[in-house]
């Protein structure tokens, strides 16, 4: 019983120190995550469909490539189409049956506004409020914009609008606990997903 | 609510409900491995060298702080759902192995974990649906877990009976 005893202590203990040491320097870097100041700031497409009162995560990343070979891979995101480009395998432990193609699939490189997607296998899902072909593509405010830097270089920005900032106690416990972590987990393995793909093409 | 049994019910939740909650955060911390290498395996591919250390120093963090609260909650529900085991074990030994049969006490141990894992499997499908049968989720949510259930429910038993024999 001391075994057990101390293996809870020494367990609660690294615990506690994840905790603190998540909140302390990763919290403030993952928000934003590799924005400039500039880029969060910006006005995005679709910036009207974000409320004032959302708690608003904006992401970027350079890809050595323009934004015609990076489309193809955002214009099939959803998982009743090309997957999410992120780590599948985590997605899956949820019940998502995530599968991201490999290849690009002609038949999914033209999204309408209204198109359904799936965050996974009978779970929630959204539907493209915004579609500019190498341009911007957004699910309901959460928006992938293509910024040419110069030619053959693009910035991808990402923007997701998530919890409202006035919610109930359960929510900002869900939130802050767990939904903010592994949203940043998948998004930011979507964002270094996509621009694998892209600069492979 | 002592018996002639040596040990009390409180005791035998307490102590049950304390094993789970080391299952529930051994097998976090199995998880928590097993998510940062792979994850970190798959950043190491896609990221060049010099742009590598940010990404993985966050995901890492990220990874470890949601397995960190999700094995408490899960802690704090495994080690209520651990006294019940605890309990329902010793009331079964009591009724139907009063001689403290080895063997017996074995059985009842798998039974009752069987029946409990029954239970699991209800909740689980509850909250996942038909997504629980795919073998990801019915491997990390289930067939794991019950292994570490499986142990403690018949090592408990056998445990549980030796003690109610010491104190025929």
């Amino acid at each position: 019983m001391k075994k057990l005893n101390r293996f809870i202590r020494y367990t609660l203990l690294l615990y506690g120190l994840i905790v603190l040491v998540y909140f302390t320097f990763a919290r403030p870097a993952l928000i934003n995550w590799g924005a400039k100041k500039e880029e969060i700031k910006m006005q995005l497409p679709g910036a009207d469909l974000i409320s004032d009162n959302r708690i608003v995560s904006t992401r970027a990343i350079n890809i050595k490539a323009p934004p015609e070979k990076i489309w193809p891979w955002i214009s099939q995101t959803g998982q009743n189409r090309g997957g999410f480009n992120s780590y599948y395998w985590l997605e899956n432990i949820f019940g998502a049956t995530m599968e991201n193609a490999s290849t690009i699939h002609p038949e999914w490189q033209d999204p309408l506004v209204g198109d359904t997607v799936y965050y996974g296998k009978n779970e929630g899902y959204a539907l493209v409020s915004l579609v500019d072909k190498n341009r911007y593509y957004s699910l309901g405010g959460w928006t992938f914009f293509l910024q040419p830097i110069n030619v053959g270089n693009t910035r991808l920005i990402v923007r997701y609008p998530s919890m409202e900032v006035r919610q109930s106690t359960f929510m900002k416990i869900y939130y802050y606990g767990l939904f903010e972590a592994l949203h940043f987990i998948m998004e930011s393995g979507m964002m270094m997903g996509i621009r694998q793909k892209a600069e492979r093409l | 609510m002592k018996m002639a049994s040596g040990i009390s019910y409180k005791n035998v939740a307490f102590i049950s409900a304390k094993l789970a909650t080391v299952g529930v955060l051994a097998y976090s911390l199995l998880i928590m491995a097993y998510a940062l290498i792979r994850s970190s395996v798959t950043i190491f591919k896609m990221m060049p060298k010099d742009e590598r250390q940010g990404i993985l120093f966050l995901n890492s963090l990220s990874i470890a702080y949601a397995v960190v609260i999700f094995s408490l909650t899960m802690a704090l529900v495994s080690s209520m759902g651990g006294a019940l085991s605890g309990m329902i074990l010793k009331k079964s030994l009591l009724v139907f192995n009063p001689l403290c049969n080895k063997k017996k006490a074995v059985l009842i141990g798998i039974i009752v974990f069987v029946m409990l894992l029954g239970m699991l499997y209800i909740i689980f499908y509850s909250a996942l649906g038909p997504n629980l049968n795919h073998p990801e989720p019915l491997l990390f949510w289930f067939a794991f877990p019950a292994i570490f259930f499986c142990i403690a429910c018949v090592k408990g038993s056998v445990l549980l009976n030796i003690i109610l024999r010491n104190s025929l």
